[in-house]
């Protein structure tokens, strides 16, 4: 028996928990009761979900295509077969055909390997991983206008704040710990939330934003229009930034009586919710409902403006809060897992990238790569042709996934990382059995950019490894001279050519509750709340946003909008999920819910098949009559690859950051079976 | 009732090591747990973050196996239990009386052993008052269900041990060395703590709730609008007993029960998706009546002893005094 | 309070027969005579995949048969099972219907019927103890009634059978409506004991025309259906009110389920 002290896998909370362990069996899960996150709570995915790591289904062995099938084979002809079918692809095609695709859901050390492996074995900037699709908008435009794109506070500013104002997050769903804080602290407290779903928050909170898909702008802007109007601005604050007067130029045009047009929110309480903003010491949320749209990059600066010039950034229980999805999603950010910078932000004409080359011993690319959401229609045109994908199933998590598979398929060379075979395994021709987040040491980035040590306490089944130890022995059969004994000393690479990170070492973090981002000496304590005093930026850049409305809009022949999200028992593509039993059972199949309006309209009943149809496909599922949805709005979760709400989801993209509009797409409901 | 320093409680751990697994508080990180010990100096005063049902009906496990022909039933042992509250002990009886005849809680009841710490502090969020107080008594109204074997006291660091049961005296007098007999002035100071820590803990009254709660009462709604379906008060109840029952197929059929929460919609659900509890407020109230209500009459007793463990284990700081006064006000 | 000698372990048995009764319903005989009482129920083990409870539809003493429809994960394997499989089974358990002599009145609805049929057994085997019997049976449609096979036989055995269908289909000459339509044509007295099993909606509606008519809620037996797990009054997912329906039911009187708020039959 033994009892180890770690976080928990699913979301970027990252509460604490403790896992007791007897013969290679998770026996018991506690939550921690010191650790500042969670103090002593989980949500169900925390109690229940963890037990995916001891599933039958497991990876156990490296797979290798021969004759068109997946069969088992040696780490070592697989690893042989791997590295030939890249070589192959860069001899014939060059280090541009190759993508490489990290995961959030893996530790901080195996991303800094696959970009490393991406940028410094196969000499590519093709690197990306599924914060193309969540926060590239966040990180684009707070780090202009901010000097940091991530969480200004940390999670347990929640209860130094006076108020709240979610926009475009189901916190209770999708971030639950942080979602019942805010709870937690309703008494004597405002919240105002912005959504177009009547949502759990919404249900509780003071001011109820009802604004409808896509105009985020308008309604923040009028907000804003507000705040100037009636004199409500932080001088102090406008002081410390720059732009504010072409902002107010700008928002003179967007008066609330003008915005309701657009947004549907009565004046009323959009003067209410100004108020409150300018008041109180007010923490801002904001997640996939403000950047999943084409307009995202700028959605997130008119979340930043209103922040700034009501004073609420840099201060205990005051700041802006992208929530991040993933456990790691934040570190696979910093440690750049993206194809527009390098580790610690390093912009490709950063001179930091030469140090870069000098640790790593080789010349680095410097052009920009390809992102995650346009890598399947070049893949589709011929010019990407091998594919390395760890940790993620784009088959079910990318827009238009029918071109995703079609992609796939067209692919010469593709070699899968994953845990259990996935949608996305399928077509590979080398998969790789990794070990779980049981199984592997390392650290992991909270969402609050607090980087945490993750333990191994099982052994991982059969012969999957640490994905450290993949792509290390993927590296090395490239004929890169990589030497790692250890996560630790990869870690110690990363404090070695990431500022943020310098003072955060392994031996830091094996005691205690992690550190935050950024922390640039191991004698510094780390840096909980950003922006104190002076922005990292120096001054706060205020940016007129840019709003134009959705391309995907209703239509006579498309009269619906579908926006897509998450549910609480489900994460993501359901890997991990369906193979726990409650969290099966609560939400076993795919389902579309539809206002009790349009259900009348169309005859649909709670329960009732439907089949969904965009410009980009169709699915069919199950009805769920409800009002948390308004008139003219449909929701579907995306996690069920039998009815991919992604199918549904077209190219439309944010020109800034490349992330696609999956919150607006205009469907029709094509037939009802009762 | 002997009297001893800390040597007292260490050395009544390697009693019952002798002869037992003994789980008990210990430190982990930064965190009190209630876990198995290597080593009988592991144990510490503070009350664990996890409440002791586990050892009785485990988070999850195995109900059988099916394999080359046969079916195995596990026949699980108890272990030696030290360091639970008062409350905890009586939520452990109702506990009993509900799953007395299941063979895999029977067999580990049989063979456990239970050390009851009296509370000479009072809790954060306890609220025993109403409910049994602060020690497990001679004429405490839980004792005709049952004893713990032991239970002990710690005042000015002194430990205080006291035998409830013939084993219990046994175990007592194999410590008869580390400790002495207590003086009249100790055991009066340490009433005097006891009736203290009693009145402190008198925080919300739960005798005759029954009447008041009633089907239609508004805190359901309320509080059910709050609830974000973690099953943490369930989970971390010493007296919530539902599980569910689920088959593995790992090369050999395997039964597996684990706990389960009333508050999920999939508790109720039925096979064609008819849910007699589909809203969230019909759920809550569930938990509520079943633990002042149904439970009480059909047994005589509340299923909760007032531990507060649900209260701490919220994450949206759903407070069960808060339902309980709320169903008094109106 | 919990059943004596709880176990775990189920009898394994094997499938000797398998009847398809429509496109999706099939009644399996097992290898295993049940001394049950009619309207208790068994809990049905496909191995490896899950367990579920599952009324008796056999006379007692007979082999056991089960009917269900394939809706879920369980019923979708056993449905899958041919003659031969293994399948396990614990129980019976819960209270049956009482049968004790004067006039019956069965009623059921759709898929409620295989208790019932198990009552009809018994009642057909002293059949002298007995006054007017009557059947009330509705389905949505006439090629969903069950065990259509029967009805002749239990008319011969001096059974009033009454069928009434949501929607007709071709050849359909009786009667089409809801169950409840069929009171027009009751034979028994209202001092009858009154076997009732099908949808809540259903026996909400049974009740109350009942009560009307002056039939007396205690004598008025329904079988209830909630999310049964273990059988025996301890997992809790089956609790209504003070009442487990797994130990306590399924079958309640109408009296007591009157005052049980979330009971559905109010």
């Amino acid at each position: 028996m033994k009892l180890v002290r770690t976080v928990c896998p699913y979301c970027g909370v990252g509460c604490g928990m403790i896992v007791k362990v007897r013969d290679e069996r998770i026996i018991s899960v506690y939550p921690e009761r010191s650790h500042p996150s969670n103090a002593g709570t989980l949500c169900i995915k925390g109690w229940k979900g963890v037990r995916y790591v001891g599933h039958p289904d497991r990876l156990k062995k490296p797979l290798i295509r021969k004759g068109g099938r997946l069969v088992e084979a040696s780490w070592g002809e697989a690893l042989r077969t791997a590295a030939q079918g890249l070589g192959n692809a860069l001899r014939e095609w060059g280090p541009e055909s190759i993508m490489v695709v990290g995961s959030a859901k893996c530790t901080n050390e195996a991303n800094f390997l696959i970009q490393k492996f991406a940028r410094a074995v196969i000499g590519t900037n093709n690197v990306d991983h599924c914060a193309r699709l969540c926060h590239a908008p966040t990180v684009k435009a707070m780090f202009r206008m901010l000097g940091s794109g991530a969480m200004t506070n940390p999670i347990s500013d929640i209860d130094l704040a006076e108020a709240y104002f979610v926009i475009g997050s189901n916190t209770t769903e999708q971030h639950p710990i942080i979602g019942a804080r805010i709870i937690r602290n309703l008494d004597g407290k405002e919240l105002i939330v912005a959504d177009p779903r009547k949502i759990r928050l919404a249900r509780l909170a003071d001011v109820h934003l009802r604004h409808r898909p896509g105009s985020d702008i308008p309604l923040l802007n009028s907000i804003a229009h507000v705040v100037v109007e009636e004199g409500l601005v932080d001088w102090e604050y406008v002081g410390r930034s720059e732009g504010f007067e072409k902002l107010r130029r700008e928002l003179e045009r967007w008066d609330p009586g003008r915005t309701q047009g657009i947004t549907g929110v009565p004046p009323r309480l959009v003067e209410e919710a100004a108020e409150i903003v300018a008041e109180k010491r007010t923490m801002f949320f904001f997640a996939m409902g403000i950047t999943q749209h084409e307009t995202g990059t700028q959605n997130v600066a008119a979340v930043v403006n209103l922040a700034v010039i009501t004073g609420n950034v840099g201060k205990p229980g005051a700041g802006i809060n992208p929530l991040r999805g993933q456990n790691n999603v934040q570190g696979a950010t910093d440690l750049a897992v993206v194809p527009e910078i390098y580790p610690g932000y390093a912009t490709l004409d950063d001179p930091r990238i030469g140090e870069f080359e000098e640790v790593w011993g080789t010349s680095l690319p410097r052009e920009m790569g390809v992102m995650l959401s346009e890598a399947f229609e070049r893949a589709k045109q011929g010019e990407i042709r091998a594919m390395y994908i760890m940790g993620e199933n784009p088959a079910v998590s990318d827009p238009n996934s029918n071109l995703v598979r079609m992609a796939l398929e067209d692919l010469e060379f593709l070699i899968v990382q994953d845990i259990f075979p996935t949608e996305t395994s399928e077509y590979a021709d080398v998969v790789l059995p990794a070990a779980s987040w049981a199984e592997e040491d390392g650290t992991i980035t909270s969402t609050d950019r607090r980087v945490q040590r993750v333990r191994a306490f099982i052994n991982p089944p059969g012969e999957a490894m640490p994905d450290w130890w993949i792509i290390t022995q993927l590296a090395r059969t490239m004929g890169a001279d990589w030497e790692y004994n250890g996560p630790w000393d990869v870690l110690s690479e990363i404090n070695r050519l990431v500022p943020q990170y310098r003072g955060i070492t392994w031996e830091r973090l094996e005691g205690g509750h992690g550190i935050h981002w950024p922390c640039p000496s191991v004698d510094h304590p780390g840096t909980p709340r950003l922006h104190e005093g002076r922005f990292v930026r120096g001054k706060a850049l205020l940016i007129p946003p840019r709003w134009k409305p959705p391309s995907a809009w209703r239509d006579e022949e498309y009269p619906l909008i579908m926006t897509t999200g998450r549910t609480y028992f489900h994460w993501h593509t359901r890997t991990m999920t369906r193979r726990v039993a409650v969290l099966q059972r609560e939400v076993p199949e795919p389902y579309v819910e539809v206002s009790p309006e349009d259900a009348g309209t169309y005859g649909i009943r709670d329960g009732s098949r439907v089949v969904l149809e965009s410009r980009h496909g169709r699915i069919e599922v199950r009805a769920r009559v409800s009002d948390i949805v308004p008139r003219g709005v449909v929701f579907v979760p995306f996690h069920f690859a039998e009815a991919a709400a992604n199918a549904l989801v077209g190219e439309e993209k944010d020109p800034e950051s490349g992330i696609p509009a999956y919150k607006v797409v205009a469907v029709r409901i094509g037939g009802v079976a009762p | 009732m002997i009297v001893g320093g800390r040597e007292l409680l260490d050395g009544l751990v390697k009693v019952l090591m002798e002869r037992w697994t003994v789980v008990a508080p210990r430190e982990v990180e930064g965190n009190v747990v209630l876990a198995p010990l290597e080593d009988a100096g592991e144990i510490v005063l503070d009350r664990p973050l996890n409440s002791p049902k586990e050892y009785l009906l485990p988070q999850e496990e195995i109900l059988f196996e099916y394999r080359d022909g046969g079916f195995k039933a596990p026949e699980p042992r108890g272990y030696a239990i030290l360091g639970i509250r008062p409350c905890e002990f009586r939520a452990l009886l109702m506990l009993k009386s509900v799953m007395g005849e299941d063979p895999l809680f029977l067999s580990r009841w049989n063979s456990s052993f239970f050390a009851v710490q009296a509370c000479t502090e009072p809790c954060p969020s306890g609220f025993c008052g109403d409910l049994g107080g602060p020690e497990f008594s001679g004429i405490d109204p839980y004792r005709p269900l049952g004893a713990p074997d032991l239970q002990y006291y710690t005042l000015d660091g002194r430990v205080f041990v006291d035998a409830l049961t013939e084993r219990g005296k046994e175990v007592l007098g194999a410590l008869r060395d580390l400790g002495e007999g207590a003086t009249e002035e100790e055991l009066e100071r340490l009433r005097m703590r006891i009736s203290e820590v009693w009145e402190d803990m008198k925080r919300v009254r739960v005798v005759g709730i029954e009447e008041r709660a009633r089907w239609d009462h508004p805190a359901y709604s309320y509080f059910a609008e709050r609830c974000i379906q973690c099953g943490a008060c369930n989970f971390e109840c010493p007296s919530c007993f539902c599980f569910d029952i689920r088959d593995e197929d790992e090369g050999a059929w395997v039964r597996v029960r684990e706990w389960d929460s009333c508050l999920l919609e999939g508790f109720s659900k039925m096979a064609l998706g008819a849910n007699p509890r589909k809203r969230e407020e019909d759920r809550m109230r569930q938990r509520i009546l079943h633990k002042f209500k149904y439970f009480k009459e059909t047994t005589g007793f509340y299923m909760c002893t007032g531990c507060g463990r649900c209260l701490e284990a919220c994450p949206s700081g759903i407070d069960l005094r808060e339902v309980i006064s709320w169903l008094w006000r109106e | 309070m919990a059943v004596e000698g709880v176990s775990w372990v189920p009898r394994l048995t094997r499938v000797l027969e398998r009847v398809q009764h429509t496109a999706d319903t099939v009644s399996l005989k097992l290898d295993l005579s049940l001394n049950h009482q009619p309207g208790q129920f068994v809990q049905v083990s496909v191995p490896g995949v899950g367990e579920i409870p599952l009324s008796v539809a056999s006379f007692p003493g007979d082999r056991l048969m089960i009917t269900f429809r394939r809706v879920g994960r369980v019923t979708a394997a056993l449905y899958g099972l041919g003659v031969g499989d293994s399948i396990g089974v614990r129980g019976p358990f819960g209270r049956g219907f009482p049968l004790e002599g004067g006039d019956v009145l069965l009623v059921a609805g759709g898929m409620g019927l295989p208790p019932i049929r198990s009552a009809l057994g018994s009642i057909l085997r002293e059949r002298d103890r007995f006054g007017t019997v009557q059947l009330l049976y509705g389905a949505r449609r006439p090629s969903l009634l069950l065990y259509r096979e029967e009805y002749d036989a239990w008319r011969r055995g001096d059974v009033v059978v009454s069928l009434i269908v949501d929607e007709a289909e071709d050849g359909w000459r009786g009667r089409v409506g809801v169950v409840t339509e069929l009171f027009d044509e009751l034979e028994v007295g209202s001092d009858a004991t009154v076997l009732v099993c099908g949808p809540e909606i259903m026996m909400k509606f049974v009740g109350r025309g009942l009560l009307k008519m002056g039939f007396d809620p205690k004598r008025i037996y329904m079988s209830m259906e909630r999310h049964m797990k273990c059988g025996v009054g301890l997992c809790g997912h089956c609790n209504i009110g003070p009442y487990y329906v797994c130990r306590d039911g399924p079958v309640f009187d109408f009296e007591t389920l009157r005052n049980i708020p979330e009971s559905g039959v109010i």
